[in-house]
């Protein structure tokens, strides 16, 4: 029986746009028009991995996001990378989620559409950038889990050799499957679709599923309401000082930047 | 207003000793609340802990919980949760706090599921007004720092990125307790991760978060040329080097281990010297406390520039060269 992968995405507003978001006075929230999402990036990295298990193993691929209707965007970019099957869980009730919230959604919705051995996320996202789902979305789902992984090899039918990068060092570990490993950007080269996978990823399934869809949704777990964090104020930083410019010819311009450096 | 809340801080320690990050949470713990007595707590992991006990003691903590195990040797997010959620489930802290590290950002989002309660995430600041605690934490690469708050769930939890507080002054209690804790869960708990070995990184030098001066390098730095004269200039004049990730783009370094930014490191030197940097949010975020900002740019334009103490309009490779000459 070939491996099942799951690959946990997210829908990004691009962070070509961050340098210059806006807070709306009034509601107190970004203002997101004019920021067209795309897939988070660590989140290629996923597919790419679990792309090169399926070549592999012939490794069957399926994605998931929480998003609102448009995600189905990002997911069928994701199907055009060569993945089997895409979900979308997209309701009202489940949005304003924190990252446990998330968690437990995208939890109910992987178990709904079967048994996984491999479930592969991004190690952060770049807007909420909290890092916390992939490990959450583990104990939801009762599996062992592992985040910051650069490298990822399987050594058996039910054995995953895993690289984790620490400040320090890099450790190397046997994971028994199933689990969940949260994938940083230097793992692996993203592929660039294929014309083929691309013309085909609109005809391959994609299921959208409600709350309703989802009975096992328990409400205390879902949505704002759910979540035990509240968002708060929003502040953009200020940043800026008092510059003084120093000029004149390199060796003037040296001599001046030494002398800062001795005075600390 | 609470008279007997408990604030429990993770003391993570690497290579035998404990990690900077401890005393920044701990001077923050401490001062926290203007009104009411706050216990301040350690948390201590290992599998045998006299030594770790001992350096904790040193900065003087109210109380410290710790578990010994054969289990916690080394470690493993499967044996370190169960330890975690058990103890707090026993003891009931109000606030728990992790340093945003490898290890605390990956057993901080653990045990607050196994808890089902709230965690704000590599929070840049933890601020208290009455007894209503808010966590800042930055959002979209930096740009927003948004409120995050707990108000129903406890422990209110919260992973802080390690040399963003900083560390002021506090009043070091004498008064110590400490609880060595039998957790008989580890006893029966497996894990599926077998650790096959670890590899040290090649940390030669002072670390960039010690650093008094440091010595940065982005975009403009395109030349092996100009990032080798950098190189020396920071070895001349006892500086760290730190880069942004256009250099690991380049090929210039293999990794992220000394970029500096919200996905990278925070760091406080007295000196900063940015050289060919344009000043996105992202890193900017994690040098702004510098004491002082000096920024190299042959852009005029250069965000960074705005954010500097003295700015400096020129060719990096040529100023590099100058201040190589003047040096040697």
């Amino acid at each position: 029986m070939s491996l099942k992968i799951g690959v946990c995405i997210k829908s990004v507003p691009n962070p070509e746009h961050y340098d210059r978001i806006e807070i709306d006075p009034e509601t107190k929230t970004i203002v997101r028009k004019n920021m067209p999402c795309v897939i988070n990036s660590a989140d290629k990295h996923a597919i790419e991995l679990a792309m090169q298990l399926k070549e592999a193993t012939g490794a069957e691929v399926s994605i998931f996001t929480m998003a609102p209707p448009q995600g189905k965007e990002q997911l069928v970019s994701a199907l055009a990378y060569g993945a089997d099957a895409a979900y979308l869980l997209s309701d009202r009730k489940v949005g304003g989620a924190d990252t446990l919230a998330t968690s437990y959604s995208l939890c109910t919705m992987i178990k709904k559409v079967g048994q996984f051995d491999l479930i592969i996320a991004g190690n952060e996202s770049e807007d909420g950038a909290t890092a916390h789902v992939p490990s959450q979305l583990g104990e939801w789902m009762g599996m062992t889990h592992m985040a910051d992984v650069i490298h990822a090899e399987l050594i058996s039918e039910d054995t995953i050799n895993v690289s984790k990068e620490f400040e320090n060092g890099y450790g190397n570990y046997n994971i028994k499957l199933p689990c969940v490993l949260a994938v940083k950007k230097n793992i692996n080269e993203v592929r660039y679709p294929t014309v083929m996978n691309m013309l085909v990823a609109n005809k391959k399934p994609l299921t959208v599923f409600s709350a309703e869809d989802l009975p096992e949704l328990d409400e205390n777990f879902i949505g704002l309401e759910g979540s035990p964090t509240k968002a708060g104020e929003l502040i953009t930083p200020e940043y800026s000082r008092d510059s003084k410019s120093i000029e004149g010819s390199s060796e003037e311009i040296a001599e001046a930047i030494l002398e800062l450096v001795m005075k600390g | 207003m609470k008279d007997n809340r408990e604030i429990w801080i993770f003391a993570e320690f690497k290579d035998g000793r404990i990690t900077k990050g401890f005393e920044e949470l701990l001077c923050k713990s401490r001062n926290l609340f203007e009104r009411g007595a706050t216990v301040v707590s350690a948390v201590v992991l290992g599998n045998s802990t006299e030594d770790q006990i001992a350096q904790v003691k040193e900065y003087g903590v109210d109380k410290i919980y710790a578990v010994e195990h054969t289990k916690l040797i080394d470690y493993n997010c499967d044996y370190y949760k169960v330890a975690m959620e058990h103890l707090i489930r026993k003891h009931n802290p109000d606030i728990m706090l992790f340093g945003a590290t490898v290890i605390g950002a990956e057993l901080a989002p653990s045990v607050a599921a196994r808890l089902r309660t709230g965690l704000a995430a590599h929070c840049v600041d933890i601020t208290a007004e009455e007894e209503e605690v808010s966590f800042w934490v930055p959002a979209f690469g930096g740009n927003v720092i948004g409120e995050i708050l707990i108000p129903d769930h406890t422990p209110q939890m919260a992973s802080v990125k390690p040399g963003i507080l900083g560390v002021s002054e506090y009043v070091k209690s004498e008064c110590i307790e400490i609880f060595k804790e039998e957790v008989p869960e580890l006893d029966h708990t497996e894990s599926a991760v077998e650790l096959i070995g670890f590899t040290p990184k090649d940390n030669s030098g002072v670390s960039l978060e010690d650093a008094k001066i440091v010595v940065c390098a982005g975009r403009g730095v395109t030349s092996e040329e100009t990032w080798k004269k950098l190189n020396e200039f920071a070895t001349e004049i006892h500086a760290s080097v730190g880069y942004t990730r256009s250099l690991i783009d380049r090929g210039f370094v293999e990794d992220e281990t000394n970029m500096i930014g919200t996905s990278g490191k925070s760091i406080t030197p007295d000196v900063y010297i940015g050289i060919g940097i344009s000043g996105a949010t992202h890193h900017v975020c994690g040098m702004n406390k510098s004491k002082t900002i000096i920024s190299i740019n042959k852009d005029s334009k250069a965000k960074l520039f705005g954010i500097s103490d003295y700015k400096v309009v020129a060719q990096s490779e040529d100023i590099l060269t100058a201040l190589l000459e003047k040096i040697q």
